[in-house]
């Protein structure tokens, strides 16, 4: 997972998070805090998620709550081209539509 | 953190072969006759576990064997098929078959394919199933009860801790048909709160096809006792199209609320069938790796630490301000940390501990083999399993209780014709029986068969030339002419004993543990052999002995006698071989000091004292200064530390922190009969020996 300063392209002032390969129980904590980190200093967020290729309950369950303290904050969250993988797992567990990503693969 | 699944792995092995051991003892159950439905349940829970597990670590070949086997016991609880002697066989092989997937799977050596699949057709033909049918497909019987099902399923915060994922579990339930799933995530705390690594998660599913309860439940086998879970049939059957949508709270604003349900049906159809991919990393050798633990035990160790910190802190605070006031007050303290530590060294020795039951176990199937290979009707008892006994000396004792209760079962017990010509019953008894008695455990391998025919023992020595016909023998020596090499007194060689191979080397691997073998009998009626063992094979009770400035440790089991030389009773022979006339016997007499070079003062015979040992079968008497005490020692490796010394066993560090050598009297008395001493320091000879 990293982050990138400048704005995307699409959106100005938001801030990009390139998920990797691996969303997972072992790299929670790391993502917990990194969003945390986000929360707290408000911008916009895209995700680039199209690398993902392994995701679990953990990872997926982190994301939920992500989403739900962005949108308390108010915070405009988007996916960049979710990977198949994201998507199936996320349909799978219910969690498409609270992560507003789609749900048809 | 990472997660090594190597090591679920290993626990999945040994598990599994304590599943294959359940259901071993429950299919002898039924063999006589007196198991209830509980035993088919236990079994098929058993299989079924090994199946699952062996699916999640990638064996298939486990998988795909373990489901014919489970379909079959599945169908015999269901009370669609009936169990014969026939079935109880086969499974017993198949039992035999997944041990040795399981064992070449720990040891990555190749598992005998040719043989599974002999048994798997075996048991496809008694299931009635093509043997070209695909293992994992669902079998269309399974699907009499088909129906739609509800199912809750709220995970507890820790399940995913313990490399589960719901993730996985939802994509399998997806395979079986429609799913509908609804997740309830009210109880997700902000991120700010949240322990990502535990679950805060429910769901409610809707399943809507033909999966059966088993079906179902199976994928959720691994997570029983870590989640909440109700399975029910769903209500109407009714399911709505795969438009996703969501309800309660969540809406397209995205406002939320603490309530918040998210529902999602799938529309997605099953994936094609996973691929099995064989698992190429290989397993760590196990074996002997570990050892479960009763909690208790951990408990008192803990107990015991807590304690010993208490004494040290005593200690150390009466160290601070000391003076010699309160010098009883020290030797109080120190006489606490005494017992402290002896008391921690005994808990930490009642780890290694575990049940004889664990050699016993294997002899309920070892009897039905050899009973069914013989025609044969024996029972077999076990008493005392639950006598403890040190993990290494287990593990080293099953080998030759397997020989010993095989030697019972094929010259002890008579066949029935014979049994009830000679007015016993039908049935022998084959009794295995384990206690503690001082410092030793006991074992004793019993039958009530036709017991030892000693004329005949003697004949056969005679004629294999061990003794000479005119030697007189006490009934004991005779019977322990069982344990010389190559002896066997079988008028028929079969392949379970009778070639005089095993019981010399029962009695060697017996005695290397430090234990003794003997046995007992009555012609016609019963034999008994009986071991004796040292509870562990890290503490031994050890005699001192001084030669020159050094001390040695003789093994109490192997000291016949200690005694004062008379002078009257030493004779010389040819070389400068010396022996010594105790009673009717001759025993040579080994210098100590001369074996191992040690410089000493007591060169004489009379100014020092013998002790008389036996190590494997031969007894010798060793010279040495003096006798200091007997106690208990802890032995260290001495290959591990330094290098092999032939006569030496180990060492162990005494009380004064010097190192003291361990004697290994078998290895002693072979180092004094070659001759190959080592260095002498300035040792004088002066002895007053009677030529």
């Amino acid at each position: 997972m990293t982050d990138q300063s400048e704005p995307a392209p699409e959106q100005t002032n938001a801030t990009v998070i390139s998920c990797g390969e691996s969303i997972d129980i072992t790299t929670v904590m790391t993502w917990r805090d990194k969003l945390l980190e986000i929360l707290s200093v408000a911008p916009d967020v895209v995700f680039e998620a199209e690398s993902v290729e392994k995701i679990d309950t953990a990872g997926l369950q982190v994301l939920v709550a992500f989403m739900k303290d962005a949108r308390v904050k108010g915070l405009s969250v988007t996916w960049s081209n979710p990977s198949d993988v994201l998507c199936r797992a996320a349909m799978l567990t219910g969690f498409a539509d609270v992560l507003e990503l789609p749900t048809a693969v | 953190m990472t997660i090594d699944m190597e090591q679920f792995k290993v626990t999945y092995i040994e598990e599994s072969h304590e599943g294959l051991e359940i259901m071993e003892s429950k299919l002898l159950e039924l063999d006589s006759g007196t198991a209830d439905d509980e035993a088919i349940n236990s079994i098929f829970r058993a299989a079924h576990s090994i199946k699952g597990g062996g699916a999640t670590f990638g064996f298939s070949n486990i998988t795909d064997f373990t489901h014919v086997v489970e379909t079959l016991l599945d169908e015999i609880r269901n009370g669609e098929r009936t169990i014969n002697q026939e079935s109880i066989n086969l499974f017993l092989t198949s039992v035999d078959v997944i041990r040795d997937m399981l064992t070449a799977a720990q040891q990555g050596e190749v598992v005998d394919e040719a043989r599974a699949a002999e048994v798997k057709q075996q048991l496809e033909q008694l299931l009635g199933s093509s043997p070209h049918a695909e293992a994992d497909c669902v079998d269309p019987e399974e699907n009499v009860d088909c129906s739609d099902w509800d199912i809750h399923f709220v995970p507890f915060p820790e399940m995913l801790t313990r490399g589960n994922d719901v993730v996985r579990m939802l994509r399998e339930l997806a395979e079986l048909g429609t799913l509908t799933v609804t997740a309830d995530v009210a109880k997700l705390p902000p991120l700010q709160d949240l322990n990502p690594e535990e679950c805060h998660v429910g769901w409610d599913l809707s399943l809507a096809g033909d999966a059966t309860y088993d079906q179902i439940n199976e994928i959720f086998v691994w997570v029983e006792g870590d989640c909440e879970l109700v399975i029910t049939p769903h209500a109407d059957g009714e399911h709505s199209g795969p438009t996703a949508h969501v309800t309660n709270g969540v809406g397209e604003s995205g406002d939320t609320d603490n309530t918040t349900l998210v529902r999602q049906e799938q529309g997605v159809k099953p994936p094609p069938p996973k691929v099995a991919v064989a698992n190429e990393r290989r397993t760590t050798g196990t074996e002997s790796s570990s050892i479960r633990v009763d909690i208790e035990k951990i408990d008192a160790l803990i107990n015991m630490v807590g304690e010993l910190v208490i004494t040290q802190s005593m200690l150390s605070q009466l160290g601070e301000d000391f003076d010699m006031s309160r010098c009883e007050k020290l030797l109080t303290g120190l006489g606490q940390l005494e017992r402290n530590t002896r008391e921690l060294q005994e808990s930490v020795m009642r780890i290694r501990m575990i049940p004889i039951s664990f050699a016993f176990n294997r002899f309920p199937r070892m009897i039905h083999d050899m009973c069914n290979k013989f025609g044969k009707k024996t029972e077999l008892k076990l008493s005392g399993e639950s006598t403890e006994l040190d993990k290494t000396v287990m593990e080293k004792i099953g080998d030759p209780l397997v020989h010993l209760v095989r030697n019972s079962m094929d010259h002890g017990i008579e066949s029935p014709e014979q049994r009830i010509a000679v007015g016993k019953p039908e049935s022998g008894t084959v009794h295995l029986n384990a206690f503690h008695q001082g410092g030793n455990i006991v074992i004793e391998i019993t039958d009530d068969g036709a017991g030892l025919n000693k004329d005949k023992i003697f004949a056969k020595a005679v004629e294999k030339g061990l003794v000479e016909a005119s030697t007189a023998l006490s009934d004991e020596k005779i019977y322990d002419l069982l344990f010389q090499p190559g002896f066997s007194t079988a008028e028929q060689v079969t392949d379970v004993s009778g070639r005089g191979v095993g019981m010399d080397v029962v009695k060697k691997n017996i005695m290397a543990l430090g234990g003794s073998v003997e046995v007992a009998t009555e012609l016609g009626c019963w034999t008994t052999f009986t071991i004796r063992l040292p509870l562990t094979l890290a503490i031994l009770d050890g005699q001192l002995i001084c030669v020159g400035n050094e001390t040695y440790i003789i093994p109490l089991i192997s000291i016949i006698e200690s005694l004062q030389v008379d002078l009257k009773s030493v004779s010389a022979i040819a070389g400068k071989a010396e022996l010594y006339k105790l009673r009717d016997e001759y025993i040579p007499i080994i210098r100590f000091h001369h074996v191992f070079g040690v410089r000493t003062e007591t060169l004489s015979l009379e100014d020092g004292l013998l002790v008389v040992v036996e190590g494997n079968g031969n007894k010798a008497a060793i010279l040495v200064d003096d006798l200091l005490g007997q106690q208990q020692v802890v032995i260290k490796s001495l290959e591990t530390n330094f290098k092999k010394v032939d006569g030496v066993s180990g060492a162990t560090i005494l009380g004064d922190g010097t190192v003291a050598l361990i004697l290994d009297v078998a290895g002693l008395i072979r180092v004094a009969q070659s001759g190959k001493f080592q260095e002498p320091r300035n040792i004088i000879e002066n002895d007053g020996v009677a030529a």
